[in-house]
């Protein structure tokens, strides 16, 4: 039988998780900052999204979202219907989380529609991505939908 | 250290914080019921819109309502990326979301994309919205897109 002091720490583990997961959306939103980004990484952590690629460390993925910037040059991030799993540890944890994005990728206005798989550590009493998988959806223009062109470059 | 009580209170004023915007969208997809909107606002609190106005005061935020519900016949807020922040006195808070809305805008469907930065007041009990500032990213017509047309209002 779980304590209150153990129930307690469970809600506020995950919204803490659901805290970083907001500042992520925010730093990608403000020209995909790459430092206050690389901070929310563990120091091995791995970022990938089939076709964008897979960076391993918080040195790469800290130049991936440096170049990100200069193809998506205006984007919002709307992050919801997260499923948060806190592991007996209290130390690890998954997510799974639906994003929809409107973003401007190459000059051209985009919608892309995806879900994450996550892992996050708790380091220093502050939880941390380890692991961002990215699994689109579709990331269609806006003229075309995703009928028309499901996965455009 | 925070006693038990202090942690669960905190995780209270999240969620009833959380609830009553949800509660003020809900009002405004009714379309725009005034009184629900401006009663979720304290007596002298600030609706921030940018180029679509300032208005101080709950009497001016009940105003602003009846007049934007004479242009947007029906729409349907979502929001996402509500981050709060308790202060220590307990009925203070900070927050900040992502809302995106589907308005028929003087007979047009537009789409509409903002964040906003609030800042919240615990009064007899009950979270209202002291300030609100919004921050349009795109309201585009349906037929343009936000690269073609990004505010049309």
């Amino acid at each position: 039988m779980p304590t209150l002091e153990e129930r307690l720490q469970r809600l506020e583990n995950i919204e803490e998780i659901r805290r970083l997961k907001i500042i992520y959306a925010q730093y990608c939103d403000n020209n995909y900052q790459p430092g206050p980004l690389a901070s929310l990484f563990t120091e091995n952590a791995v970022w990938e999204m089939g076709p964008l690629g897979r960076f391993e460390g918080r040195q790469a993925i800290r130049d991936f979202f440096a170049d990100v910037s200069k193809r998506f040059t205006f984007a919002l991030h709307y992050m919801c219907g997260h499923v948060i799993d806190i592991a007996s540890s209290g130390t690890e944890a998954t997510g799974t989380w639906y994003i929809f994005e409107a973003a401007t990728i190459d000059g051209q206005a985009m919608f892309v529609a995806a879900t994450y798989e996550d892992r996050y550590k708790k380091v220093n009493g502050k939880w941390l991505f380890e692991n961002v998988k990215v699994n689109p959806a579709f990331m269609t223009p806006y003229e075309s939908g995703w009928v028309k062109e499901r996965m455009a470059g | 250290m925070p006693t038990l009580e202090e942690r669960l209170q905190r995780l209270e004023d999240l969620a009833a914080i959380q609830r009553m915007l949800r509660e003020m969208l809900n009002a405004c997809d009714e379309p725009y019921n005034a009184d629900r909107v401006a009663a979720v606002f304290t007596e002298d609190g600030v609706m921030e819109l940018g180029p679509l106005g300032r208005y101080e005061g709950r009497a001016a935020i009940h105003g602003a309502i009846v007049d934007v519900g004479r242009r947007i016949l029906f729409t349907r807020h979502y929001q996402c990326g509500h981050l709060i922040e308790i202060e220590a006195s307990g009925v203070e808070a900070t927050g900040s979301w992502y809302g995106f809305e589907t308005p028929t805008l003087d007979g047009r469907a537009v789409f509409g994309a903002f964040t906003y930065r609030d800042r919240y007041r615990k009064v007899g009990g009950r979270w209202l919205i002291a300030e609100m500032e919004q921050t349009t990213h795109f309201l585009t017509p349906y037929e343009s897109g936000w690269v073609k047309e990004p505010f049309a209002w």
